[in-house]
């Protein structure tokens, strides 16, 4: 069940890791940080980048610098952007500590939590001999320190446990008290616009995580049979118990989205929520062609993303770029040149069916442009139908 | 686990920095907890976990002293 909000906003439920007051002050400092680092530091950077080093830049070779790793080049000696790599890096790891901590203390309410959501409406099926892709073991993907996998107990739930309440901090609340905004944002965004009235029967969340934006389907498609798949067992163990904590009835399976083992046609709606940036481009392609496969037809596919760098400019894309190499995100850049319209027809998709558009989010935090690291309250949807 | 980077030129100064995060953290509690005893003697409802000012100040204070002009330090708008 979920009941009030803790006083950064968000929403309480029997899953979440909440924190005791003096734990919420030290969280609070890494948000309060990550913020002024953001709206204030970010912008900085940019006036010091456009009044300083771009005229220097042409008066030396008679034109602004070409792109973000050219910008990122005359960046990097500068003193300002130095101490903002080391408060952004440490925060994000302190961040993670602190609620690691947290949801420590707590981890044997959660794991006896998880063991009774069996009981709740909707399914859980693991498969322990399901490898774990490469891409997600070879580094702590967001200095995540347990990834989204790795396990410390029997039917360990800490990896969700810390996903669900650090997403918050990490993003300032911006997500919605339930860290839902990226599943409603496609909802209301994108598919109440091109399908109004449609009713999917059997839909399908892939790379849910904790099931952030698996649980609006359920809500807003309330006749549908929701399933979702992660690579995950923590993830899916937690998100078991976060759904029934919710009364969402949610059938998770630890499944890889390059290859389900779900029959052909099983599914009328095909959706994953910032999964693609986390795979590789040999897994974006496998994942867009399994959805194909997975269609009914008149079914649709979306995959809803972070914005390319073709909709940002260049200081912007060199801020996105940070990530990449500062918070462990290896795709994070690469999958914003994809020509993901191109994948999807090779995937099997009419190419006359198949288009990219930017959805707005709830995300406040405005754009790329002032320094936001995620491009702000947009978001690529990639939509195909079969 | 990976190894962080390291950012700052002179030795030791990316760990001294996270150590000034975490004192900074330690000290929003000390105060946290002041605030809840001064709350509890006046009879008050306890202070919110989320009010605290010490980070924008401490990252005012590290930008200042690199030459820049930042912003306020105001309490941070929720």
């Amino acid at each position: 069940m979920t009941g009030a909000a803790l006083a950064d906003g968000q929403t309480v439920h029997d899953a979440l890791a909440v924190p005791t007051a003096e734990e919420a002050v030290r969280q609070n400092e890494i948000w309060t940080l990550k913020r002024k680092l953001a709206e204030e530091i970010a912008p900085e950077l940019r006036r010091h980048y456009e009044t300083e080093i771009v005229p220097r830049h042409v008066a030396e070779h008679g034109a602004p610098p070409a792109d973000r790793r050219v910008i990122a080049s005359l960046m990097a000696p500068d003193p300002r952007m130095r101490l903002f790599s080391a408060l952004r890096r440490r925060s994000q790891e302190q961040m993670w500590d602190l609620v690691l901590t947290s949801a420590n203390r707590q981890l044997d309410r959660l794991l006896d939590l998880a063991a009774g959501a069996s009981a709740a409406p909707g399914s859980l099926d693991l498969d322990p001999a399901l490898e774990i892709p490469r891409y997600l073991r070879a580094v702590d993907i967001h200095c995540m320190p347990t990834g989204y996998y790795r396990e410390f107990a029997p039917d360990d739930v800490t990896a969700g446990a810390l996903y669900d309440r650090g997403v918050y901090v990490y993003a300032g609340g911006q997500l919605g008290g339930l860290n839902d905004d990226k599943g409603w944002s496609v909802i209301r965004g994108y598919l109440d616009r091109h399908r109004p009235g449609w009713t999917p029967a059997r839909i399908l969340d892939m790379g849910c995580s904790v099931g952030h934006s698996t649980v609006p389907y359920t809500l807003r498609y309330p006749a549908a049979e929701v399933h979702a798949i992660d690579v995950a067992a923590p993830m899916l163990r937690y998100a078991r118990a976060r759904a029934a904590a919710l009364g969402a009835p949610v059938h998770f399976a630890q499944r890889d989205a390059t290859a389900t083992g779900y029959p052909d046609a099983s599914f009328d709606l095909v959706v994953s929520h910032i999964l693609l940036h986390e795979t590789s481009v040999k897994a974006v392609q496998q994942v867009l062609a399994e959805s194909y496969r997975l269609l009914r037809p008149g079914g649709l596919m979306i995959h809803a993303e972070y914005p390319p760098f073709d909709t940002m400019d260049p200081f912007a894309q060199f801020l996105v770029e940070w990530d990449t190499t500062n918070n462990n995100e290896p795709f994070w850049s690469k999958v914003r040149t994809l020509d993901l319209v191109a994948m999807a027809a090779t995937a099997g998709f009419d190419p006359a069916t198949v288009h990219r558009e930017l959805i707005p989010t709830g995300r406040r935090l405005t754009t790329g442009q002032s320094g936001s690291t995620s491009g702000g309250g947009r978001m690529q949807v990639l939509a195909a139908s079969r | 686990m990976t190894t962080a980077p390291r950012y700052l030129g002179e030795p030791h100064a990316d760990a001294l920095l996270s150590g000034l995060l975490l004192l900074t953290q330690e000290v929003a509690v000390l105060r946290h907890r002041c605030a809840v005893l001064e709350a509890e003697r006046d009879g008050r409802q306890p202070p919110s976990p989320d009010d605290s000012d010490l980070m924008p100040r401490l990252v005012d204070e590290l930008f200042g002293r690199l030459g820049t002009t930042q912003g306020t330090t105001g309490k941070e708008d929720r």
